[in-house]
């Protein structure tokens, strides 16, 4: 039902007031933004409180929206992405890394373990998923988790080195490095 | 790091849309962004494709509170300004060109916005009966003389050996012309003919009618109209 071009459709509308378009943006879309920041912050109730706090943002500043950005739907997401890493900043001095350590080694299968997908997937998103994944494949295990830590828990080069207990200037040199190989696999 | 190595400002990039850096890399990042427009590319090439990684988690629908508290904080600012149509099934088309003005009248959320940025010369139009129904993108690209029409799903309860057909309402015309039949998949390119751009200016609404496969015959529709829309709008 969604595809790219709808989601331009109602954000431009958006942007020029048109609430039932919002409505709609927010609809197809929260469910997506919703998961991500729940897996973020953890909390229910900070994700919803993240998530009220993004779209309010996404109805104010919906004609910031241009197709260079990529898709709707990353550009939404990003939005989301980075509210939340400003609320684990906010809050990480309280926060004890200890607590989360049953999970770190445990993100890659995680997030392996698709749930069922929307339309919105299958139309817009399954390939440039699919090139991701074959990417994030050629990195080396160490690297791969790296990256995906950084993005779902928001850790900082410090926090790595903490958590997979190597030194940081490791850790600053091999992400670097899966980054590059990243970037040279999705190029090629 | 050597932050004049573009190759390392492009890794910086995307450590920076990942949050490893510290609150003084970061700033520093930020400024040289700002400075450098390729970099800010980059920015935006990491934040697209690391996208997927949040997208490709299960699918959470948050509660209808959070949804309600948005809109009371959206509620006040710019008014709504959609454009509903009215549902005039089973009546005749004539009958529905002097009903013109009760467009306004609600049954179907036909939908109707400009797409500011799609060209200076395009018009567009969003065809739909009611939410959950049949969607159709209608963009007319003037200077290429094309019309589109994009289905982007729905359902819309028609036989096989039926077709929608749509058409333009023009001003001071007593006939509808045909636009063509709406796809039931994908979308549909149509040329325009240098005397129907010119009409577009003068469109009063666009109609969706029933029809035989293949469209009507006659060249007015023959069947009832199912949904109207208000006219395109140029962009």
């Amino acid at each position: 039902m969604i595809d790219p071009e709808l989601l331009t459709h109602w954000l431009q509308a958006s942007a020029r007031g048109d609430r039932r378009a919002f409505q709609s943006l927010y609809r197809a879309t929260s469910p997506h933004l919703f998961s991500l920041l729940l897996r973020m912050l953890k909390r229910r109730e900070l994700a919803e409180e993240a998530l009220q706090d993004c779209f309010v943002r996404i109805w104010q500043k919906a004609d910031s929206y241009a197709p260079d950005r990529g898709t709707p739907l990353a550009w939404l997401m990003t939005i989301a992405r980075y509210r939340a890493l400003d609320l684990i900043r906010r809050k990480r001095p309280e926060v004890s890394l200890e607590n989360d350590e049953g999970e770190t080694l445990e993100v890659a299968d995680d997030v392996n373990d698709n749930g069922p997908q929307g339309p919105l997937e299958a139309s817009m998103t399954s390939q440039s998923l699919a090139e991701l994944d074959r990417c994030l494949e050629t990195l080396q295990d160490l690297q791969r988790q790296s990256v995906l830590l950084a993005y779902y828990e928001g850790y900082t080069h410090e926090e790595l080195a903490e958590q997979l207990d190597k030194p940081l200037g490791t850790v600053k040199s091999w992400v670097r490095r899966g980054l590059q190989r990243l970037r040279e696999c999705l190029e090629a | 790091m050597n932050y004049s190595n573009p190759q390392l400002q492009n890794l910086l990039a995307a450590e920076y849309v990942l949050g490893l850096l510290t609150p003084r890399a970061r700033r520093r990042f930020e400024s040289l962004r700002d400075a450098q427009p390729a970099l800010r590319q980059e920015q935006i090439y990491w934040e697209a494709r690391l996208a997927a990684l949040g997208l490709r988690l299960a699918q959470t629908s948050p509660p209808e509170a959070v949804w309600i508290r948005i809109e009371r904080c959206i509620t006040g600012e710019t008014p709504a300004k959609y454009v509903r149509a009215s549902l005039l099934d089973r009546i005749g088309f004539w009958q529905f060109v002097a009903m013109t003005a009760a467009l306004a009248a609600i049954t179907m959320g036909v939908l109707l916005r400009q797409v500011p940025d799609a060209g200076a010369m395009d018009y567009v139009a969003i065809v739909q009966a009611n939410q959950g129904d049949g969607l159709w993108m209608i963009t007319a690209d003037m200077t290429r003389r094309q019309l589109r029409c994009k289905f982007m799903g729905g359902n819309y309860p028609i036989l096989d050996n039926q077709d929608l057909e749509l058409w333009l309402l023009v001003k001071g015309e007593a006939a509808p012309i045909s636009l063509g039949v709406l796809p039931k998949q994908g979308e549909m390119m149509m040329e325009l003919k240098p005397a129907l751009v010119a009409k577009f200016s003068r469109a009063a609404g666009l109609a969706v009618s029933l029809e035989p496969a293949g469209g009507s015959s006659t060249g007015a529709p023959s069947g009832p109209v199912l949904f109207t829309a208000p006219p395109p709008v140029k962009t």
